[in-house]
C-alpha cells in the first residue's frame, strides 16, 4: 500500500499496540515526500491487545520502508519488543540512524556495569517472587515490572548490530544537532538521560541483599545466606525478656524477605535512562520524553531556559504512558495554555493506577481539550478506557482503525 | 551490680553482703569498649575508644532497666538468637567489657548498647530531663513496653533502621562486594559495628520520643530534617572522642575540616606503607565502610565540598541531599568557632617556630587542639539537642530549628563571647535558610517572641510542678495521677488562652506531652521551666474538588508551650491548624511525594508514613 502522508504537512501516528509506545513521526521534504522517525516499537507482555505487528506493517507501507531514524527511548519491553517481534521486517526496511541511550552503550564500561548488575538483580527478583509466590498487589505490579526490563536482548541486539547500514549513536543530555540523518531543518536537542555521577549513583541498585549477590561482572552468586557466628540458639533458650513474640519473628522475617522495593527501584532508573528529544521542525517544538521520571525531569527542568522551552513546546508526548511521577506538575503548568497539544499511548492493564487520572484532566485543561489517549481506539478484547469523553476529536486530530494521527492545524 | 564475690566459708552469705556493700560503692560509671568509626580502620587512628557510660544495672541482653535500653539479638534471616551478653561476668568487668571484635557477637552486643546509651545521655543532659523512648499504643503484657529495642543482627541486608512501630533499631548485616581494599569479598560487614550508624538510629529514636510528629512527613524539610538531625548527631560524637580527634588533628596540623590528611613522611608521591594508607580524615566521612557497600550517603565532606550557596535549598528535595544542606551548615558554624577557639593556640605555636604544615605537631598542641574540638564539639551537640524543645510540635521547617536554636542558646547563655550564635546564623544565611516571618538574620530577630505581641501580658498558669526529681519519685497510681491532673490543668489552660497561644478556635486540643526542664547555666545557677507540646489535628481532602468520600490526610498544627517557673508563657512556637497557606503547602507537597515516589507508579494512593527503612536504603 502506499502512503497516505500529504506533501508538505507533519504528521504524529500514535499506534494503539496496548501498554506501549510506537509513534511515527513524519517531517516533510521540501517538495515530495518526508523524512521518517520512528520513536520506539513496543508493548508489554501482559498489556498487548494485539496489533504490533500490523503497526509495523503500515509503517512499512507509510514509509516505503525507510526509516531516516529509530529512536529507542530505553530498553524496556513496552518500549522495544516489536524490533524483537518484527526483527525480519525491520532487517528488510532501510534505516539511517539509530538512537539509544548511553546506557545501552557496550564501549562505556561503567554503564555496561550497571545495566549487568540491574538485570542480573532482575533475573533473581523473577526467581525470588516466583518462589514465594505472593499474589499481594504488590508483589503482582513487581512482577509484571519485572517482565518488562527481561528479555529484551533480540530487540537491542537489532537495533546495535541487526540494521545494515544503519549508523548507531548513543544519546546523553546535552547534545544538540542541527540535520541529524540528512534530515533539513531538524534541530534535535537531547534532555535526557543526564551523565552525571549523581545519575549514574541513581541507577545503581541496592547491593547484596540476600539471595542477590550480584557480582561486578553481573553475574548472580548462588543464594548466599550468611550465618554471621556459628552459634545460634532457638528461641526456647532465651529468658522470656529477651525473645520475640512468635508473630514478632514472623513480621521481622517477612520484611526481610520483602525485595519488591528493588524491582520499583530499579524500574524507575531504567525509565530514567530515556532519551528525552526536543524536536524543532518549522514551527513546531515536538517533546518525546520517553518514560522520564523524576530524576530524568528534573536535571533539566533545573536549567534557567527549561521554562522558556516548555513554554514553546506546541506537541507533548505524554511520559510513560501518564503515570503519577513521570510529568511533573510544573511541565504541564509549564506548557502555554492551548498553545500544545498531547498524546497519550497508555491503558489501565496491567497496572490499574495509570494513567493517572488528575494527570490527564489537568493534560486537557492545559490543552484546552486538544489530546488523546490511544485507549479510547476501541480494539476488540482489549481493555477500554474508563471515562473518556466522548465526541469529536480536537482540530488536527485524525482516528484510524488502531491509530491516531495529529497534524498542525494550518 | 556484680555479684559479690563467693563468701568465705566462715561467714554467712548475709555477712558478706553487708561486708561487700560496706567495702564498695555503687560505680558511677560503666567503661565499656566499641570502635570509634568502624571495624575497617582496625586499630590505627584511635578507632578504638572506651565510653565511660552513666552507670546502670544491667541484666544479660544487656537490658538496662533505667536506660530502657533492650538488647534483643534475634536474626531473622537465619532465624535463631545469639546467647546475650552478661557485662556484669568478671572477666569482663576487668577489661573494660569485651575487647573489640568483629566475630565475636557479644561485643556486637556491648558495642550498640554503648553508643545508644551514650547518645541517649547526650540527649537527656542537653535537654536537662530523663528522656523517654516513643510509646507505642497497646502491648500493655509486652514485658519490653517503654523500651527501645536493639537488634544488632536483625536480618541479612545492608540496611539500618529505626522502626517506630516496633520502637526498635535494626541493624543488617551482609556481604562485602570487596570492590576497596578495606574488605575482603564476602567478608561479613556488620553495621552495628559502625559508631555512626547506630549513632545515628539511636538519634532517630531519641527525636522521635521528643518530637512524635516529626516523623510524619509533611514538608520537604520534615521529611530531611530527621536525616539531617540524625546525621549532626552521629558526626558531632566524631569530634567528641578525643582519641579518635588526635591523629586527624596532627596530620592536618589543626585543621581537622580538612578532607584529606596529609602524609606524615612524605608530602609528595603515594604513601608506600600501612602507617600512611588512610589518606581520607575519617572525622568527616560518615559510615565508612557501609557508606562504600551502599554507595548511597553523603558523606560529609561532600557537603562541605560544595561551596556554599542559596541555589540548593530550592532544588534539593530528596532528603538526605537536602539534610546534607542543613549538615554543613552546622558544621560550617562549629569549625568556624572551633578555628575562633584555637587560633592563639596556633600563633603561640607559629611564634615558637613550630612548622604545622610539616604534619609532625606537638603533642602537647595537639593535646590541646584536641580538648577545643572535644569542648566546641559537645557544645554544639547540647545547642542543636537543646532546641528540639524549642521546635514547633509538627512539621518542623530547616528557618525554625534556626530560631531555636538561637532562643535556646540565648536562653541559657546570655552572653555569647565566642560568638556561636553568630556563625550559625552566618552559616544558614549563606545557604539560604531562611525563616519565615521574620524580617532579619539578627539575633533579636530571629529569637521566639513571648506572646506578649499577642494580647499584653502573658497568661499565667498556677500549678504546675517543676520538681523533676520529685517525679521521678513517684511511682504507680501516685504518679499516673498527678500525671492525669497536670494534663488537666495544661489543657483547661490553652482551652482559656487559644488567642494568645496561637491555637485555632474550636479544634480539639490534645495535651501531647509535657515536661519540666532543669538546666545549669554557665554562670552556675538552675534554670527550671516547663514545655508542653499543644496538637491539633483535622482530616483534609487530598483532593479538595475531588467528590466525597475522597482520600484524606491528617492535618496537624498546635504549638509548643515554654512556661517559666512563675508560670507565665515564655513562648509559645505555633504552627496554626487554621492556616489555609499551610494546607495549600501541604497538599502540594502529598502531590510531590507522590511524584517521587517509584511506588506510586504502579501502586495507587501508596501514602506511607515515613518509612526509614526506604529512605536508608536509597530506593
Amino acid at each position: 500500500m502506499a502512503t497516505t502522508l500529504i506533501d508538505g504537512k507533519i504528521r504524529v501516528r500514535m499506534y494503539r499496540v496496548g501498554f506501549g509506545d510506537c509513534f511515527l513521526l513524519s517531517l516533510p521534504k521540501p517538495g515530495k515526500g518526508h523524512w521518517q522517525i520512528l520513536v520506539d516499537c513496543g508493548v508489554h507482555s501482559a498489556g498487548d491487545v494485539g496489533t504490533i505487528a500490523k503497526a509495523v506493517e503500515n509503517l512499512r507501507d507509510e514509509t516505503g520502508s525507510r526509516l531516516d531514524v529509530i529512536i529507542a527511548t530505553h530498553a524496556h519491553q513496552d518500549h522495544v519488543a516489536g524490533f524483537a517481534r518484527c526483527a525480519t521486517d525491520f532487517a528488510k526496511m532501510s534505516v539511517g540512524e539509530v538512537w539509544l541511550p548511553f546506557t545501552e552503550d557496550p564501549a562505556d564500561t561503567q554503564a555496561v556495569a550497571l545495566r549487568k548488575k540491574q538485570l542480573a538483580l532482575m533475573e533473581a527478583l523473577a526467581l525470588h517472587l516466583a518462589a514465594t509466590g505472593d499474589t499481594g498487589e504488590k508483589a503482582l505490579a513487581a512482577k509484571a515490572m519485572i517482565e518488562n526490563a527481561r528479555d529484551n536482548g533480540t530487540a537491542l541486539r537489532l537495533l546495535k548490530t541487526g540494521l545494515p547500514g544503519a549508523r548507531v549513536r548513543y544519546l546523553s543530555a546535552g547534545l544538540d544537532m542541527e540535520g541529524p540523518a540528512g534530515i533539513e531543518g531538524l534541530k534535535v536537542s537531547i534532555k535526557g538521560p543526564p551523565r552525571d555521577q549523581a545519575f549514574l549513583a541513581r541507577m545503581d541498585p541496592p547491593k547484596s541483599d540476600r539471595y542477590l549477590a550480584a557480582g561486578a561482572d553481573g553475574a548472580i552468586g548462588a543464594q548466599n545466606g550468611v550465618r554471621p557466628f556459628p552459634a545460634g540458639l532457638p528461641r526456647e533458650a532465651m529468658p522470656a525478656m529477651l525473645r520475640l513474640s512468635p508473630e514478632e519473628e514472623a513480621a521481622l522475617r517477612k520484611q526481610s524477605e520483602d525485595l519488591s522495593m528493588i524491582a520499583f527501584s530499579i524500574d524507575q532508573a531504567l525509565n530514567n535512562s530515556s532519551i528525552v528529544a526536543l524536536m524543532n521542525f518549522g514551527h513546531e517544538v515536538l517533546l518525546f520524553p520517553g518514560d522520564a521520571q523524576y530524576g530524568n525531569w528534573a536535571s533539566w527542568l533545573d536549567d534557567p531556559n527549561a521554562v522558556e522551552l516548555l513554554s514553546q513546546v506546541t506537541f507533548f508526548k505524554v511520559a510513560h504512558h501518564g503515570s503519577h511521577n513521570a510529568t511533573p506538575r510544573r511541565v504541564i503548568e509549564g506548557l502555554t495554555q492551548g498553545g500544545a497539544v498531547g498524546m497519550v499511548s497508555t491503558q489501565v492493564k496491567p497496572w490499574k493506577s495509570i494513567p493517572r487520572i488528575p494527570l490527564m484532566e489537568a493534560l486537557d485543561a492545559r490543552t484546552d481539550h486538544r489530546w488523546v489517549r490511544s485507549d479510547a481506539l476501541i480494539i476488540a478484547g482489549a481493555p477500554d478506557a474508563p471515562n473518556v469523553p466522548q465526541g469529536p476529536l480536537a482540530p488536527g486530530f485524525a482516528a484510524g482503525p488502531f491509530w491516531y494521527d495529529y497534524s498542525p492545524v494550518g | 551490680m556484680s555479684e559479690p564475690k563467693k563468701p568465705a566459708p566462715a561467714q554467712t552469705i548475709e555477712q558478706g553482703d553487708r561486708l561487700a556493700m560496706a567495702a564498695y560503692r555503687q560505680p558511677q560509671t560503666r567503661p565499656l569498649q566499641v570502635f570509634a568509626f568502624d571495624p575497617s580502620l582496625g586499630r590505627v587512628l584511635g578507632n578504638q575508644a572506651v565510653l565511660n557510660l552513666p552507670y546502670e544495672e544491667l541484666s544479660p541482653g544487656p537490658v538496662g532497666a533505667k536506660s530502657r535500653i533492650a538488647v534483643v539479638d534475634y536474626d531473622a534471616s537465619n532465624g535463631c538468637y545469639y546467647p546475650p551478653v552478661d557485662l556484669n561476668n568478671p572477666s569482663v568487668l576487668i577489661g573494660s567489657g569485651v575487647p573489640p571484635s568483629e566475630a565475636d557477637p557479644h561485643f556486637h552486643q556491648q558495642m550498640v548498647y554503648a553508643v545508644v546509651r551514650e547518645t541517649q545521655r547526650r540527649f537527656a543532659y542537653a535537654l536537662g530531663r530523663p528522656v523517654h523512648w516513643r510509646r507505642p499504643e497497646g502491648r500493655a503484657e509486652d514485658p519490653l513496653r517503654g523500651y527501645l529495642r536493639v537488634m544488632p543482627h536483625a536480618f541479612q541486608q545492608a540496611n539500618a533502621f529505626y522502626d517506630p512501630e516496633r520502637v526498635a533499631l535494626f541493624f543488617g548485616y551482609f556481604p562485602s562486594e570487596g570492590v576497596n581494599t578495606d574488605t575482603l569479598p564476602g567478608q561479613t560487614i556488620f553495621t552495628c559495628l559502625s559508631y555512626d550508624i547506630v549513632a545515628h538510629e539511636t538519634t532517630h529514636a531519641l527525636v522521635d520520643g521528643v518530637r512524635s510528629h516529626f516523623s510524619e512527613p509533611t514538608s520537604a524539610d520534615t521529611l530531611a530534617f530527621h536525616e539531617a538531625f540524625a546525621d549532626i548527631v552521629a558526626l558531632l560524637q566524631h569530634f567528641a572522642i578525643k582519641d579518635a580527634l588526635m591523629e586527624t588533628i596532627k596530620r592536618t596540623g589543626g585543621l581537622i575540616y580538612e578532607t584529606v590528611l596529609q602524609s606524615g613522611v612524605s608530602a609528595k608521591g603515594k604513601p608506600r606503607i600501612t602507617a600512611q594508607l588512610t589518606e581520607q580524615n575519617p572525622l568527616v566521612g560518615l559510615a565508612k565502610q557501609f557508606g562504600e557497600a551502599m554507595g548511597s550517603r553523603r558523606a560529609l565532606r561532600e557537603a562541605l565540598g560544595t561551596e556554599p550557596n542559596s541555589d540548593d535549598i530550592l532544588k534539593e528535595f530528596e532528603p538526605h541531599r537536602r539534610g546534607s544542606i542543613l549538615v554543613a551548615a552546622i558544621f560550617d558554624a562549629y569549625f568556624s568557632v572551633y578555628v575562633r577557639r584555637t587560633r592563639d593556640l596556633l600563633r603561640l605555636a607559629r611564634a615558637a617556630g613550630q612548622d604545622l604544615n610539616a604534619g609532625d605537631m606537638h603533642p602537647d598542641l595537639a593535646e590541646r587542639l584536641a580538648r577545643e574540638a572535644v569542648k566546641t564539639a559537645n557544645h554544639f551537640q547540647n545547642i542543636c539537642i537543646r532546641a528540639l524543645d524549642y521546635c514547633p510540635p509538627v512539621d518542623i521547617q530547616f528557618g525554625e530549628f534556626l530560631r531555636a536554636i538561637i532562643t535556646a542558646d540565648a536562653d541559657i547563655v546570655p552572653d555569647d563571647p565566642w560568638g556561636y550564635r553568630q556563625a550559625i546564623i552566618d552559616a544558614f544565611r549563606l545557604r539560604g535558610i531562611r525563616p519565615g516571618d521574620v524580617n532579619s538574620y539578627s539575633e533579636e530577630a530571629l529569637r521566639w517572641r513571648a506572646p506578649t505581641h499577642r494580647a499584653g501580658v502573658p497568661a499565667r498558669i498556677e500549678g504546675l510542678h517543676f520538681d523533676i526529681f520529685r517525679q521521678e519519685r513517684l511511682t504507680g497510681a501516685a504518679f499516673t495521677k498527678e500525671r492525669r491532673e497536670t494534663a488537666q490543668l495544661l489543657h483547661a489552660f490553652a482551652d482559656a488562652n487559644r488567642a494568645q497561644l496561637g491555637l485555632a478556635p474550636e479544634a480539639k486540643i490534645q495535651v501531647y506531652s509535657y515536661h519540666a526542664i532543669w538546666r545549669i547555666r554557665p554562670d552556675g545557677l538552675p534554670e527550671a521551666d516547663y514545655v508542653v507540646e499543644f496538637i491539633q489535628s483535622r482530616d483534609e481532602p487530598y483532593d479538595p474538588a475531588a467528590p466525597a468520600p475522597s482520600a484524606t490526610f491528617k492535618h496537624r498544627g498546635g504549638a509548643t508551650v515554654i512556661f517559666g517557673r512563675d508560670g507565665a508563657v515564655r513562648y509559645s512556637i505555633t504552627k496554626r491548624l487554621d492556616s489555609a497557606d499551610r494546607l495549600e503547602r501541604r497538599r502540594a507537597f502529598e502531590d510531590e511525594l507522590g511524584q517521587r515516589s517509584a511506588l506510586s507508579t504502579f501502586l495507587p494512593d501508596d501514602r506511607a508514613p515515613m518509612n526509614f527503612s526506604v529512605i536508608h536504603r536509597g530506593c
